[in-house]
């Protein structure tokens, strides 16, 4: 650590970081706001207030892990952030400052001169699924920092097998479960890893403790899961519903989530960090050379990538709107709804039906004016509870439709089917008194018209 | 004051001149009462304020006293999180070389004073002049001093039976309450000759090279350093359940936590046995607190007031850890009642004692020295309430949780238990004892066995203030032990693989 860069340093590194940052959400949320960061604002505003939909938005769901929206929490209360997504771009501004400046200081202790360090930064933190990340309030850059910590710790415990690093892999590893659950599989193979660096030792106790040191953390992240879901929900696999009716249903599997590209990240950078280490040890002046502008030109053709892929993949959405596609959409469904059912009740659902509920009061704001209580948000589209709160009113439900991986996440998380055939047969074999008729589509939602059954006095 | 009395036997007046000499010279530092005047009004003050309050309006007094309670932890667990960071950063202990203490020659060695406690300990006496001739450092160099009691006469009779060294006497402390260790330690500290003086316990093996390490440690420090804690640990942690146990926690305390505090310049609580003093600078402290129970802590305390630094020494003396816990039991409920001592001497006059400690220290005392009681004594209660609420999710616990007390009190539950967890996994992993990793897991239960000693203590301090409880040694010479004692360790490694299962 003799090149590392001194305390002051880094402070002022990551001061002027996250100002940039900073003013670049703030410009951006003039703009738009997404709907991941919508959502998990809703569920920790929630959560503050006491409410049932925030410690179910919590731990409720596999897709939207609680790490980020834990995060939220101090933000949320605050005037001029609230509950407009605001508050998870301001977080992941901060984490990304933190994430620089962590990777300026890993390399300048490699020995790589400060211009070269801050060129490669300023690459990887504008490439577009990065920055986006960052703009959009995704959760993506929090996973981001925990990996390249991740990446940080291990590759120091390998070389020295210090307790501190292995330690802190651990809780970072722990940390990266519950920011997104599909780590477990990063976390299984980093276990391989250290089963294969303490493999040679002859002390079985050794071998059994180093494990243990490090699986501890993600263990008991991933218990609290499950526990969460047991004291809150009354089942301890609540949150799996969503995978479990993807399994059940037998989904189409052959679809990626755009973000796999965000786990490259961190082994690029873990490559061009090795290259640049080694031949600082090893090589000549003109090889070192050379293998600087090699790891220069593997950082800039993967962070350069996504902008002829992603960026254009998506035609004419811009590549940073795309997370805040469905935010918009809302907007319209607004609008038909202001316009065609004026007097109607209307219940949305699930985590995106926040980005509705936000909207309501940006959009339309004058048409939906009554009693406030137009729109209705519950967590989970519990039908019993809602022919307990309605009347003869005209009842629509609006709902994303069925698509992509997690279908049924943001559906209904108690039925994740029930609007599979919404064509109008009567659910009576599934114990509802409703009908659902499709009224409108609308981008990627559907309105529904909620048609009650009289059913007979018995039931 | 020998054992052969001389010419000039003193008198009543020179041994209480000896053992009280903090008394005389700094009531207000001393436990002689442990709750003042003062103190005293206050605390029946805020009961009354309290008992008014509760009638009031209970709820709302158990809704503030509980978000207090919360609070507090959650700043206890991110200090000790910062402290178990600091001390896994790198060494921040004083480590002396095996090459320093080779270097070290006769000459370079000033005579050293070695204080040994003795009460009721006829079992582990052999063994402990058998330590005591193996410590690697000149014997005409040596000054030990075993301090003995009048009323034990098993012992007495025992240290006549052994032959003795030149460099060792024996010290009778006359019977005269309180009955305690640091009032024994007192009159030797009055009699001691050497330069620098330790205290070893009578079932304590230091490491042989301690002495010339603490020597050399000293020589590399300033001025300001007065004493150097050398780290314990246990020689049996393999008996039972108990002491292995026992051993996570004391590897947490000497190799995770009391680095930390070096490395902050925190106030070290002393642990008791091998603290190694400069003599005069001890004598300028007044020496113990005879009325203080964990009298070691409380010097800690005193030394960083005035400005004195104590330093960790990275040698290890091996203790026996207490294997039989109605034995534990008492152990512990002493320390906590110490540490309770400590905390209301050290609070009479929270102004001044701001003023010689300043904010940090300060700080730090009221995490380490108040919330070690203070947890102890409440942690009850919460894993209680956490038990009723999941068994029968009752409202009325909820009523003291509103959002975001809930939200805070949750944290301390799933972030502030795990990281005691954790910690204790990690002492016994850097402590060389990976064994004992897997058993760190049961710490929950251990907190539950402190926890009742705590209550114990609390208890005590109003009823028996200056009691000490006695704890027994050689238990792991008991037929019921099992295999018998294991061999101290030479280092980490070999403590991982050896010992008696």
């Amino acid at each position: 650590m003799t090149n590392a860069p001194s305390r002051t340093e880094q402070l002022v590194f990551f001061g002027v970081v996250l100002a940039i940052l900073v003013a670049g959400v703030a410009w951006f949320h003039r703009l738009a706001a997404s709907e991941e960061s919508i959502a998990r604002s809703h569920v920790a505003a929630d959560l503050l207030a006491g409410k049932m939909e925030g410690r179910q938005g919590l731990i409720g769901s596999v897709r939207w892990a609680p790490l980020p929206t834990m995060l939220a929490l101090p933000l949320v209360k605050a005037p001029w952030i609230g509950t407009s997504g605001l508050a998870l771009a301001l977080v992941n501004a901060v984490v990304a400052a933190f994430t620089l400046t962590l990777l300026n200081t890993w390399w300048a202790t490699f020995g790589i001169s400060r211009l070269v360090r801050y060129a490669l930064l300023g690459f990887y933190q504008a490439s577009p699924p990065i920055i986006g990340a960052v703009l959009t309030g995704s959760s993506s850059t929090v996973l981001l920092l925990l990996l390249i910590a991740g990446a940080y710790f291990l590759v120091r415990w390998v070389d020295t097998l210090d307790l501190r690093s292995l330690a802190y892999l651990g809780v970072v590893s722990g940390l990266a479960v519950i920011t997104r659950f599909e780590v477990a599989a990063l976390v299984f193979l980093v276990m391989l890893v250290v089963v294969v660096r303490v493999a040679r030792s002859k002390e079985k106790s050794f071998r059994a403790a180093t494990l243990l040191v490090f699986l501890i953390p993600p263990l008991y992240t991933g218990a609290l899961w499950f526990l969460g879901n047991w004291l809150i929900m009354g089942d301890p696999a609540f949150f799996l519903r969503g995978l479990i009716a993807r399994g059940v249903l037998r989904s189409e599997f052959t679809e990626f989530d755009w973000e796999w590209a965000l786990y490259l990240m961190p082994a690029l950078l873990l490559v061009t960090t090795w290259t640049l280490s080694a031949e600082r040890a090893r090589l000549e002046h003109i090889a070192r050379r050379a293998s600087t502008v090699v790891a220069f030109v593997v950082l800039v053709v993967g962070v350069a990538w996504p902008y002829f892929t992603l960026w254009r993949a998506h035609g004419e959405e811009p590549y940073f709107g795309r997370g805040v596609v469905e935010v918009r959409q809302a907007d319209d469904v607004l609008h038909y709804l202001a316009q065609a059912h004026p007097d109607a009740k209307v219940f949305v659902s699930g985590y995106s039906g926040y980005a509705v509920i936000e909207r309501a009061g940006v959009a339309e704001p004058d048409i939906f004016r009554k009693d406030g209580d137009t729109f209705v948000h519950l967590m989970s589209l519990d039908l019993a509870e809602i022919e307990r709160r309605t009347h003869d009113q005209p009842l629509y439900f609006a709902v994303p439709k069925p698509k992509g991986l997690h279908r049924w996440e943001d559906i209904n998380l108690e039925a994740p089917w029930l609007f599979d055939g919404y064509t109008g047969p009567p659910l009576d074999d599934r114990g509802y008194r409703f009908s659902f008729l499709l009224d409108r589509t609308v981008g990627d939602w559907r309105i529904l018209q909620a048609v009650r059954r009289k059913v007979p006095s018995a039931k | 004051m020998s054992e052969k009395p001389d010419a000039h036997s003193p008198t009543v007046r020179d041994y209480k001149k000896a053992f009280f000499e903090l008394l005389g010279k700094q009531p207000d530092l001393c436990a002689y009462r442990v709750v003042t005047r003062g103190q005293k009004i206050a605390l029946w003050i805020a009961l009354a304020v309290l008992v008014a309050w509760a009638v009031w309006d209970w709820v709302s007094l158990l809704l503030v006293v509980n978000g207090f309670f919360i609070v507090y932890y959650l700043v206890l667990s991110t200090w000790k999180l910062w402290l178990i960071d600091e001390s896994l950063a790198s060494k921040r202990e004083l480590v002396v070389s095996p090459e320093e203490v080779a270097a070290l020659t006769d000459d370079e060695c000033p005579t050293y004073t070695i204080l040994v406690p003795l009460y009721h300990e006829t079992e582990t006496l052999p063994r402990l002049v058998g330590g005591l001739a193996k410590l690697d450092y000149p014997k005409d160099k040596l000054d030990v001093i075993f301090l003995l009691e009048e009323d034990d006469k098993e012992t007495r009779e025992a240290f006549g039976r052994i032959k003795l060294s030149a460099w060792v006497r024996g010290v009778v402390c006359p019977d005269m309450q309180p009955k305690t260790k640091p009032k024994a330690c007192n009159l030797g500290l009055a009699l001691a000759r050497g330069k620098y003086l330790v205290i070893y316990d009578a079932e304590d093996r230091p490491e042989p090279d301690q002495l010339k390490k603490a020597v050399a440690a000293f020589r590399t420090t300033g001025p300001e350093v007065a004493c150097i804690q050398a780290k314990l640990n246990y020689y049996n942690p393999r008996q039972n359940l108990l002491t292995r146990l026992f051993t996570i926690e004391y590897s947490m305390w000497f190799d995770l936590f009391l680095p930390g505090l070096d490395y902050l310049k925190q106030p070290i609580p002393l642990g008791g046995t091998s603290n190694h003093f400069v003599t005069a600078r001890l004598r300028e402290m007044h020496g113990w607190d005879a009325f203080n129970v964990t009298e070691d802590c409380d010097l800690g305390v005193r030394m960083a007031a005035t400005g004195a630094q104590t330093r960790i020494l990275d040698s290890t003396t091996w203790e026996e850890a207490c294997s039989h816990p109605h034995w534990w039991v008492r152990q512990r409920s002493r320390w906590i009642k110490g540490y309770i001592q400590t905390y209301l001497v050290h609070c009479r006059r929270p102004v001044a004692m701001f003023k010689r400690l300043g904010f940090w220290k300060t700080f730090g005392f009221h995490m380490m020295i108040g919330g070690t009681p203070i947890c102890l004594l409440i942690n009850p209660f919460y894993w209680l309430m956490a038990i009723f609420w999941v068994v029968f999710r009752s409202e009325r616990v909820a009523t003291f949780f509103p959002f975001p007390v809930i939200l805070f009190a949750a944290a301390c539950l799933f972030i502030g238990n795990f990281v005691f967890l954790y910690a204790g996994v990690l002492a016994a992993y850097r402590r060389g004892y990976h064994d004992l990793v897997k058993t760190a897991l049961l710490m929950p239960i251990y907190w539950i066995m402190m926890s009742i000693g705590a209550w114990k203590g609390f208890i005590q301090i109003i009823t028996k203030p200056n009691y000490w409880e006695k704890t027994k040694h050689g238990l792991d010479l008991a037929p019921s032990a099992g295999p018998g004692p294991s061999a101290p360790p030479a280092t980490p490694d070999d403590a991982s693989g050896g010992g008696a299962a």
